[in-house]
């Protein structure tokens, strides 16, 4: 599974899971552009590079869906794996206030 | 084309419910829960001849006998208004046939490349912090300092922020407010129109823990029989990220213990504490509030509030030397001045 968190459009971080590891990787020339679009990089300097949980930038916004889709949806913890890619890439987590999105590939 | 959801208003009140029965395609939008708000969501309208996105807030009344919370936002936001603390408009709704508070969309005024962060986002930046463990205002105070100091922001914006989140705080204490946490708070980041870095308190939009709206009905009517109860009752209205622990003489964050900790910090705290005495008016915000919902607000209501804005007023002259009395009779003093 890979997680893209993108900022405005753009790249920024990529999260691939490996067995029971969350391995992170920025894309530099994104993060540069993003930092002169008003970026603060300072939300990514305590994300691990290889970490057993999510980034919380990631795991906060993940958290919410998962949340709408179990008490609004009424949806069973069976169906919600399967749910909630779907719903993540359809909504990319984002708020009007926000400027982060999120998509996930399953392989 | 949708409607204008102005059109929808009657008696003070937005009717969502009609609105997105006749305006089917706004329930296509794929509304985001707020991360800390379960039943708060986003919803696209169009309103004052623009589409915009506006906040819902529906009452939570699952544990309260009462709607209060919506009145009590109102109120507050009336409240900073006579201080100059920015907030959110909040308007009241009919949604799911119960009320709830619509709010526009904060970050419409600020410039394209600001964003909103969320306080408890800047704590879990610290490496230590996470939102599950117990924190207080000086943590919030030295995520802001790290963040500043990260993205090299000046000195000045980093103090004006800290100030904001004070007085804040100060007139939190007097609004009786028991939800103050690092999520409660929002904060405008990136760059201003000046392409620079800058951090910002965003105009505050958790407001409706306040001012009596945690009781339900039967104990408001107790308080209102019982003095030494209401007293009581009101002295255990704290906030979550108050006072450090080397200031606090109780267990948990009494709201004394936090206002002494912020007026002696600062002088200008001190100042304005003062000021939040002299200038807030529950008689002139309740007035407001009815013309704004073009409506009453609940008589018992009103009256508790009344009765637990004294208490609290003169508790906190007492902390802050000022003689209350005299301060009621300046204020009404003001007052006549004002109709003559």
């Amino acid at each position: 599974m890979s997680i893209e968190v993108l900022w405005d459009e753009l790249n920024i971080l990529t999260i691939e899971k490996k067995d029971n590891l969350f391995v992170s990787s920025v894309n530099v020339e994104n993060l540069l552009n993003a930092k002169n679009n008003g970026f603060p990089v300072f939300l990514l300097k305590q994300i691990s590079t290889v970490s057993d949980e999510l980034p919380f930038i990631v795991k906060n916004r993940i958290g919410c869906i998962k949340n709408k889709l179990r008490f609004k949806d009424n949806i069973s913890e069976d169906e919600l794996e399967e749910n909630i890619y779907d719903y993540i890439n359809l909504t990319g987590c984002r708020r009007p206030i926000d400027k982060f999105s999120i998509n996930i590939q399953v392989n | 084309m949708n409607e204008n959801i102005e059109e929808y208003r009657k008696d003070g009140i937005i009717d969502l419910d009609k609105y997105l029965l006749s305006n089917p395609s706004e329930k296509a939008y794929p509304y985001f829960i707020d991360g800390y708000e379960e039943n708060n969501f986003w919803l696209k309208v169009k309103r004052g001849g623009e589409e915009k996105y506006i906040y819902v807030k529906p009452a939570k009344n699952e544990y309260l006998d009462n709607n209060y919370n919506v009145y009590s936002g109102l109120l507050y936001e009336e409240l900073m208004k006579q201080v100059g603390i920015k907030t959110v408009d909040s308007y009241i709704a009919k949604y799911d046939n119960k009320l709830a508070t619509i709010s526009d969309n904060i970050i419409s005024n600020y410039s394209y490349n600001q964003f909103i962060i969320n306080g408890n986002e800047l704590l879990e930046c610290k490496r230590y912090m996470t939102s599950d463990e117990e924190y207080n205002i000086e943590d919030v105070f030295d995520a802001i300092h790290e963040y500043c100091r990260s993205e090299g922001i000046d000195k000045n914006i980093e103090k004006k922020c800290i100030k904001d989140i004070e007085k804040v705080c100060i007139a939190d204490i007097f609004t009786l407010s028991t939800d103050r946490k690092a999520n409660d708070l929002d904060f405008v980041v990136g760059n201003d129109e000046n392409e620079d870095q800058s951090i910002e308190l965003a105009p505050l939009s958790h407001n409706t823990y306040s001012l009596g709206s945690n009781f339900n009905t039967d104990e408001i009517y107790d308080m209102l029989d019982d003095d030494d109860m209401l007293a009581d009752r009101m002295n255990l209205c704290y906030f979550d990220a108050g006072v450090p622990d080397y200031k606090r003489e109780y267990e948990y964050p009494y709201w004394e213990d936090t206002l002494y900790y912020l007026i002696d910090k600062d002088e200008e705290n001190l100042n304005f504490a003062r000021q939040c005495a002299a200038n807030m008016n529950i008689d002139e915000a309740i007035k407001n509030v009815e013309k704004k919902i073009d409506g009453k607000i609940p008589f018992e209501y009103k009256e508790f509030v009344r009765v637990i804005w004294d208490n609290r007023l003169q508790n906190i002259c007492e902390c802050l030397g000022i003689d209350y009395l005299k301060l009621m009779d300046n204020k009404y003093y003001e007052k006549e001045m004002e109709e003559v």
